[in-house]
């Protein structure tokens, strides 16, 4: 009962969310129909995932896998509730380090090549700033990452990087660049592992 | 030689046991004087409670009749409890007169299935859906290990362990993740036992598991036919057939093999209950168990527990016999090796950097 009262607030919330941001997904997101019979070509964790269909690579044609959705998963979006004008381009070289942003260690790309401009559209935080001067938005962040990493992204369209999302069979929707990777920071960190064998491995 | 024997041997077992399964009551010898009280009318006739049955069925039914009878005479506790204690009994019974699940027609397997969820129900009060799902057609599971991406984590490790119901008291694991310094191509030179920050300065991670052999030695030296390798190429065990003689654990070249010196012990809030006949369910004590890509989720669609708790991305997981499946991108596309290729023992799982 106590979640009741929430109710009403996460719906306008969720209203302002979709009527609110000016800018439409490129591609149309398409949602599993949900359903509680076994289908074989549809792996059971995708059922009402969203998903966009992938474009604009150059290894695969347009269509041919869906990613994952990233918009939904930021906290902060969208921009727009803080950033109401648009923002003054910072000159290169320089971060800006305004408290709204602490959590954020830019340390990809590296300060002395880049600004956050360099990625975030200025005119549209709500977009991201491609090196031909179009924009995409974070669901298709792919786009804004193969730009460099060239390598990487045709592995990931190809099946050798990334991971892929629900299950082997069936549509092949993948995981984002940024849903493992923190685009100011992407390398993995050190940390403790976990589970460790308790079995001694036989000695030689 | 004694490899012609013992195929010859295995024609006879399976065709003779194919003969009792088809003509059932033929089974006189069985129902002598020592015919208790639960034997009823249908002894003689090798049925029971006028219920057709093979030799096998017939003396499990039987016996358990009796011995449930006994009990329940015996018993001087409520009720209730003495009604569980005879389902139990009975069904253990069943269980132990039961049939090679390969053998089994879908009929039987349907039966011991109910059964085994039922057990677990009265054994340790967990709900489990124990499948006997088959092997989907056209599909080949093929796996692959980058170890330019692993830095291990072991999150592999600890998935696995939950999804699979692995012995907690003893600390079972299937996967094991090898640190060696980087240039190094002995895996003799790296160790499991590492408990220090990862990834360490200058070493490389490599797992290791089941590799499912396309001509798997394990198989071939298991005295009983307890363990086979499924047409979508995984091998599996039968935990109930297996004699615990551990051969195949000799066999295997890569230390894959588990066996069970104790009854596993999982509690009771941590059993996965999506259970698979041959995969994940409850083992007993002196039994063999191995890595089976997780039949009970591949065999649905999904992935390993271990391909879907790595951070990095590092496994991959899919079906061979479909050219536009990741895995065949990555044999197609990168430089790939196996563990002692040499020993002709084909695994289907590839190793590959970036």
């Amino acid at each position: 009962m106590r979640l009741a009262k929430y109710v009403p607030l996460g719906l306008v919330c969720w209203v302002g969310l979709v009527t609110g941001c000016g800018v439409g997904p490129e591609a149309p997101a398409v949602e599993v129909a949900a359903s509680l019979e076994f289908d074989p070509t549809q792996p059971r964790s995708l059922r009402g995932a969203v998903q966009y269909p992938v474009t604009g690579l150059a290894e695969v044609s347009d269509g041919a896998f869906a990613v994952q959705g990233r918009q939904g998963d930021l906290r902060q979006f969208p921009c727009g509730a803080c950033h109401q004008q648009a923002l003054v381009p910072a000159p290169r070289g320089v971060v800006s380090r305004r408290w709204a942003h602490m959590d954020i260690q830019p340390v990809h790309p590296q300060a002395h090549i880049s600004a956050c401009q360099t990625c975030h559209d200025y005119g549209n935080l709500e977009r991201l700033r491609l090196q031909d001067d179009t924009s995409t938005d974070f669901d298709q962040v792919y786009r804004l990452c193969v730009q460099c990493h060239f390598q990487q992204g045709r592995d990931w369209a190809g099946g050798a990087h990334g991971k892929r999302v629900g299950g082997w069979r069936g549509a092949r929707v993948v995981m984002n660049c940024t849903d493992c990777h923190d685009p100011h920071q992407p390398a993995f960190g050190r940390q403790y592992p976990v589970s460790g064998p308790r079995v001694p491995r036989t000695p030689r | 030689m004694a490899q012609g024997n013992n195929n010859r041997l295995w024609t006879w077992f399976k065709g003779r046991m194919g003969q009792e399964l088809e003509s059932g009551p033929e089974s006189e010898a069985g129902c002598g004087g020592g015919c208790g009280s639960g034997c009823g009318s249908g002894c003689g006739t090798g049925t029971v409670l006028d219920k057709p049955l093979d030799r096998r069925g017939a003396l499990g039914a039987m016996l358990g009749g009796a011995l449930a009878g006994a009990g329940a005479a015996a018993a001087n506790t409520s009720p209730l409890a003495e009604s569980v204690d005879k389902e139990r009994k009975i069904l253990e019974w069943e269980e132990y007169f039961k049939g090679n699940f390969r053998l089994m027609t879908d009929a039987e397997r349907g039966e011991t299935l109910v059964r085994l969820e039922r057990l677990a129900k009265l054994k340790s009060g967990t709900d489990v859906h124990v499948k006997g799902d088959k092997a989907l057609p056209g599909v080949l599971y093929g796996y692959a290990f980058n170890i330019a991406k692993c830095k291990g984590y072991r999150q592999c490790v600890e998935a696995c362990v939950k999804e699979n119901n692995l012995d907690r008291r003893t600390g079972m694991q299937y996967i094991r993740i090898f640190e060696i310094e980087d240039g190094q191509i002995d895996l003799e030179e790296g160790t499991a036992q590492f408990q220090h920050e990862v990834p360490a300065e200058g070493h490389f991670y490599l797992g290791t598991q089941c590799f499912q052999c396309a001509d798997p030695p394990c198989v071939k030296v298991c005295p009983v036919g307890a363990t086979w390798q499924e047409p979508d190429g995984i091998t599996v065990v039968d935990y109930d057939w297996c004699i615990g003689c551990r051969y195949c654990q000799a066999a295997c070249p890569y230390w894959a093999r588990r066996f069970n010196w104790g009854e596993p012990e999982v509690p009771a809030d941590q059993v996965n209950p999506n259970q698979h006949y041959l995969g994940n369910r409850q083992r007993g004590k002196g039994v063999m168990e191995k890595c089976t890509f997780c039949i009970q989720r591949s065999r649905e669609g999904r992935l390993p527990a271990c391909v879907e708790a790595c951070p990095t991305g590092a496994r991959i997981f899919g079906n061979l016999l479909d050219p536009d499946s990741e895995i065949r991108y990555v044999l197609e596309n990168k430089k790939v090796f196996r563990l002692k290729e040499d020993l002709g023992t084909e695994p289907k799982f590839w190793y590959f950097m970036d």
